[in-house]
């Protein structure tokens, strides 16, 4: 896959959250996250899943530092998420594509690379992402002129453009349709096998947290606490009809189940 | 590329919807006139005032080459002190609450109480009613920058801090682009309200431009000639909001609602 796409290399590092707690003032205070611990290895792909209302959207907000936590830490590295983000580790895709709608494809890609001030310029040309993302021909069309699975493929590839060690990835596909969601779950899964950042996926599917992740997370609902922390020790390419995926499958949903009586 | 051919025919088609309703309109008005036998001197038929301008037609070319020239003068520096301020109070936030306040001030004072004072100061010239211009069309565009600086799309906003870049950076590379939309909405209510300025202006004491016109031809119920001023103030406006709404399309191509207008 990686053929013509050149040396690409990503420094290593961990994540630490330790005690992490966030509470929303709003009328009444509401706990969206409490008493979060947890250590992310260097180039891991983990998934987050809980029902909706969990805090993991808010966990990777504390995360990107666009919110600060009401109490506890995350350290990248020594870094606190201000640093980590001024440092250019870390970079945030949403379930809205974020493109500017007024710039072409290309001008999007290179805006980033224009604004972000990192020492570790990407050694990928916008030319080599728009090729890697499969969107070469589209490169002078407008984002109005993509269909989503297209505006979000664009938004993949503005990360990777960015050469972050970490990518914070709030639902990124939830808004597309299966088939597009599923074509690009797996085109992540390839630019992570290629690149190998460290990914934190929020996703409520978990058909395809067993498929990418190595390392799944179980958030319960209000307040969000970390219920399960699964290793999915599963070789690649995972069969959705095998037995050790359907068991899988079978505990997190055990999981997730419990967080209803919580 | 099909959604902009359709946007265009169907903008093709609305403009004959509009050029029909003018036009019954105005026969209705004929009509009325005629069949009821209105005086001339409480309600002219269209035609009559149509005839009164193409009798006298370098009259009202300078009359009006005099109040559309405040009335954009005005508008340009009604826009220009709209948008600074408004970019002043998005870089520095904390001055919002007392300039607002000021601009709420000149907002609220009454044009026919300052347009009398600026004449009497200024003169008869066409200064006092650049001013008075300014002064009604700046509001509106303050107003909707203000708007179209500060509500940018959420995700934007956290993809650049997600970048860490600086005020000025989202200011320049986010919020301005994303403020034109809006500046185009104050326009087409700054726009008319630029030549109602200017004509106000006039009655106040002027010596040209369509303002006077009207002064003197309502002082001597010469009331064709009033109309035509008034029928040319309308063919402006109209004229005017059609060239914004053009522009628009051209400079917002961007933005998907435009197409299925």
């Amino acid at each position: 896959m990686d053929g013509d796409i050149g040396h690409f290399r990503l420094t290593t590092m961990t994540i630490l959250i330790r005690g992490l707690s966030q509470v929303f003032n709003n009328g009444t205070s509401t706990k969206a996250i409490d008493n979060i611990s947890i250590e992310i290895g260097d180039k891991q792909f983990v998934a987050i899943i809980g029902p909706s209302g969990c805090g993991k959207s808010t966990l990777l907000r504390l995360m990107a530092n666009l919110v600060t936590p009401t109490s506890g830490s995350i350290y990248y590295d020594d870094q606190n998420p201000s640093s980590a983000v001024r440092n250019g580790k870390i970079a945030w895709m949403s379930q809205s594509p974020a493109l500017l709608p007024w710039l072409s494809v290309q001008k999007n890609l290179e805006l980033s690379n224009r604004l972000i001030k990192n020492d570790r310029e990407s050694s990928l040309t916008s030319g080599q992402v728009l090729s890697r993302v499969g969107l070469s021909e589209a490169a002078t069309q407008y984002p109005f002129m993509l269909s989503g699975g297209m505006q979000q493929r664009l938004a993949l590839g503005r990360l990777l453009m960015q050469n972050a060690p970490v990518w914070l990835m709030d639902e990124p596909f939830a808004a597309l349709d299966e088939i597009t969601r599923e074509r690009l779950s797996e085109e992540l899964f390839d630019l992570w096998r290629d690149f190998h950042p460290t990914v934190l996926w929020v996703t409520h599917n978990i058909y395809e947290a067993i498929k990418l992740a190595d390392r799944i997370l179980v958030f319960s609902p209000q307040p969000g606490r970390l219920i399960a922390d699964v290793i999915n020790p599963l070789p690649h390419p995972r069969l959705e009809n095998s037995v050790p995926f359907q068991n899988l499958l079978k505990n997190l949903r055990h999981s997730l189940k419990q967080t209803d009586s919580l | 590329m099909n959604n902009l051919t359709f946007a265009k025919h169907k903008n093709n088609h609305s403009n004959l919807v509009a050029w029909i309703i003018v036009a019954i309109f105005l026969v209705i008005w004929e009509t009325i006139v005629r069949v009821t036998s209105i005086p001339v001197y409480l309600l002219p038929a269209p035609s009559k005032i149509l005839t009164t301008i193409c009798q006298n037609p370098e009259n009202y070319i300078q009359a009006s080459a005099i109040t559309f020239g405040e009335a954009l003068a005005g508008l340009i520096l009604g826009i220009i002190a709209g948008v600074l301020i408004a970019s002043i109070l998005t870089l520095l936030p904390g001055l919002e609450d007392g300039i607002m306040t000021l601009a709420i001030l000149v907002k609220s004072t009454p044009l026919v109480a300052i347009a009398p004072l600026l004449t009497l100061w200024l003169g008869f010239g066409v200064l006092p009613k650049i001013i008075i211009t300014g002064l009604l069309t700046f509001f509106p565009v303050l107003i909707n920058m203000i708007g179209g600086l500060q509500r940018v799309d959420p995700p934007l906003l956290d993809l650049f801090r997600s970048w860490n870049t600086s005020r000025w950076e989202m200011f320049r590379f986010l919020r301005v682009s994303s403020a034109i939309p809006y500046l185009f909405s104050a326009l087409k209510i700054a726009a008319p309200l630029s030549m109602i300025g200017a004509v106000v202006a006039e009655w106040t004491g002027a010596s040209g431009g369509l303002g006077r016109i009207m002064w003197l031809a309502y002082s001597n119920l010469n009331l064709p000639f009033l109309f035509a001023a008034i029928f040319i103030l309308a063919a402006a406006g109209i004229f005017l909001y059609r060239l914004l709404s053009w522009l628009e399309t051209k400079a917002v191509f961007w933005q998907p609602a435009q197409l299925n207008e």
